[in-house]
């Protein structure tokens, strides 16, 4: 590989008494990519995370950032890594300003607090004290912190909880112009159109194992959560759902609501589809639904295919 | 090494929250308060040795209660509430997080209790019989390595408890061991010896290894007073170096030193989520 990755994880695992949150877990993130991190609550997304940054110690296995052992030069991964972690508490008789500036000091960087927190829209409120702050404006001022001198990764878990419609969108645009900029960014959520909307890659972590990992399209085919063709149909006459079953390329088909929804491999499949239906003279029109990450998540989880 | 800006960082949420104030008040009213109140009860200018006695008394109580309390919320509380992540999310050792917790509540114990002792040291000089300033202030001299020592357990019940209630049980459990449990380990050995006058040497040199003993010890000893009511005095019988008030000096030292490095060990190598 020509360039060290961002983040390797290798045979990952994190016991808590009997309890394997993380089971001998592996994977890399390259430098420079955008990497969703999926699962939902409890598969041990935010134990993998703080076993990233050592705020937990793994049973075996190993974490290196860019290079550098997780555990024993731990300050030297944090000094190039900005992080904004699930359950982050923020000092309640200290400003959101005095927050960003004792971030720049320990980083002994030169940003502007006031910059950073116009950048995450909380100037307005940028000199008063963070405890009286709703759940969204602490988690502003995190990604603030997390963004001071310009970390080479970022690491968000969970990054939108709490964040309005608008502030949604606005970490988006920051993990956008981070990438931009070149850094990695890993970002861990259960909420999939926001990984969606960012990531590169994603991997999908469900009771501490990698159940996939690969780039969204590429996932898409692999989980045969492909294209979905939703065809309306005149009524549905005896026979046809067999028929279309039977048909090549066809992953999937259901009747519902004067619909029949058919997942088809590739175009070709699509076209027969199409003229069998209408050799059954009940077609009346069609339309087309890519699988999303949801559908990929859910296969990838065996939530059903429904 | 980034401890000072956790220094700074703590020390201005430890005055804002007003917890820091609150401890400054209480060593004050301990102090010179007590200093004062003394002259004020006293019919007629009270003596040197009152000085030493009474203070030393006082804040043998006063500074471990509140160097406790000041100081094992330090660690486990930035865990409860979640700012660890921004403490140690930042590229701050798991070192200079615990050092810059230690100079932090230290310097919030230490600041007014010195201030404190130097007010006291100033009413015995001008309102005592014979009153010395120095002799007082030996008190606040000895007062540091004292706190520091409670400021290190207290940081050491921080860093290994994994909830404040823990915490705080194991806080008051050091206070009680030092100031309950000890003395009645000696009383309980005494118990299996025939003659118990005069003590024994050994009642001694168990007693003043203990923290709060040896700083009594210690402030009493320039005024040498007769009778003093947290302290035994030795009979001749007695010949050892532990009765000394340099190795009561030591033995604080050494507290001091100790007290935190069990918790740092811990702390090191501990998850902290």
């Amino acid at each position: 590989m020509p360039s060290q990755p961002a983040i390797r994880v290798d045979s990952l695992t994190k016991r808590f008494g009997d309890v394997h949150a993380v089971d001998d877990l592996s994977f890399e993130v390259r430098e420079g990519e955008v990497f969703g991190f999926l699962g939902p609550n409890g598969a041990g997304k935010s134990t993998t995370i703080n076993c990233l940054l050592d705020f937990t110690r793994p049973t075996s296995g190993s974490v290196s950032l860019f290079g550098l052992d997780a555990v024993e030069e731990s300050v030297a991964v944090r000094e190039r890594t900005g992080s904004l972690l699930e359950g982050y508490g923020v000092y309640p008789s200290l400003t959101a300003r005095e927050h960003v500036e004792h971030a720049i000091a320990v980083r002994d960087a030169s940003d502007d607090p006031g910059d950073l927190l116009t950048r995450v829209g909380l100037s307005a409120a940028a000199d008063r004290r963070a405890g009286g702050f709703s759940k969204g404006m602490a988690q502003r001022l995190a990604i603030a912190v997390a963004l001071v001198d310009d970390p080479d990764l970022l690491v968000l878990d969970e990054p939108s909880t709490g964040l309005d419609p608008n502030g949604a969108r606005r970490l988006q645009n920051i993990v956008h112009e981070e990438a931009d900029r070149g850094a990695t960014v890993f970002f861990s959520s259960h909420i999939l159109e926001q990984v969606e909307a960012v990531a590169d890659r994603v991997g999908i972590l469900l009771d501490g194992r990698l159940a996939t990992v690969g780039e969204v399209d590429d996932l898409r085919t692999e989980l045969g959560a492909g294209t979905t063709l939703r065809v309306r149909v005149s009524t549905v006459p005896d026979g046809l759902l067999g028929d279309l079953r039977s048909t090549p390329g066809v992953t999937d088909v259901a009747a519902r609501d004067g619909h029949l929804e058919v997942g088809c491999e590739d175009g070709r499949t699509k076209l027969d589809v199409l003229s069998r239906v209408d050799t059954a003279g009940v077609y009346e029109d069609f339309a087309l639904r890519e699988a999303s990450l949801g559908d990929v998540f859910s296969a990838a989880t065996g939530a059903g295919d429904a | 090494m980034t401890w000072r800006d956790v220094v700074r960082r703590d020390l201005r949420s430890a005055y804002r929250s007003r917890a820091a104030p609150a401890v400054a008040v209480l060593l004050l009213l301990a102090s010179v308060g007590v200093a004062l109140g003394v002259v004020g009860i006293s019919a007629t200018p009270p003596d040197n040795s009152a000085g030493g006695v009474v203070l030393g008394s006082v804040l043998s109580f006063v500074v471990p209660v509140v160097a406790l309390v000041g100081s094992y919320g330090a660690l486990v509380g930035e865990r409860t509430t979640g700012s660890v992540r921004f403490l140690l999310g930042l590229p701050n050792s798991r070192a200079d997080a615990y050092l810059g917790k230690y100079v932090s509540r230290g310097l919030v114990v230490l600041v007014p209790l010195l201030v404190g002792t130097l007010g006291a040291a100033t009413v015995v000089a001008v309102a005592f019989r014979d009153g010395s300033f120095l002799d007082a202030m030996v008190v606040g001299g000895a007062g540091v390595p004292f706190a520091l020592a409670f400021v290190g357990l207290g940081l050491t019940c921080s860093a290994i408890a994994d909830t404040e209630p823990r915490a705080v049980a194991a806080a008051i459990g050091a206070f009680v061991l030092f100031r309950v449990g000890w003395p009645a380990l000696q009383f309980v050995l005494l118990s299996r010896v025939d003659d118990q006058y005069p003590r024994p040497e050994w009642y001694f040199e168990v007693g003043r290894l203990n923290p709060i003993n040896a700083y009594v010890a210690v402030t009493a000893a320039p005024t040498n007073v007769e009778f003093h009511p947290l302290l035994t005095r030795p009979g001749p019988n007695v010949d050892s170096v532990v009765v000394e008030p340099w190795f009561g000096a030591a033995v604080l030292l050494a507290w001091a030193l100790l007290a935190p490095v069990g918790g740092y060990l811990y702390w090191r190598r501990r998850d902290v989520l």
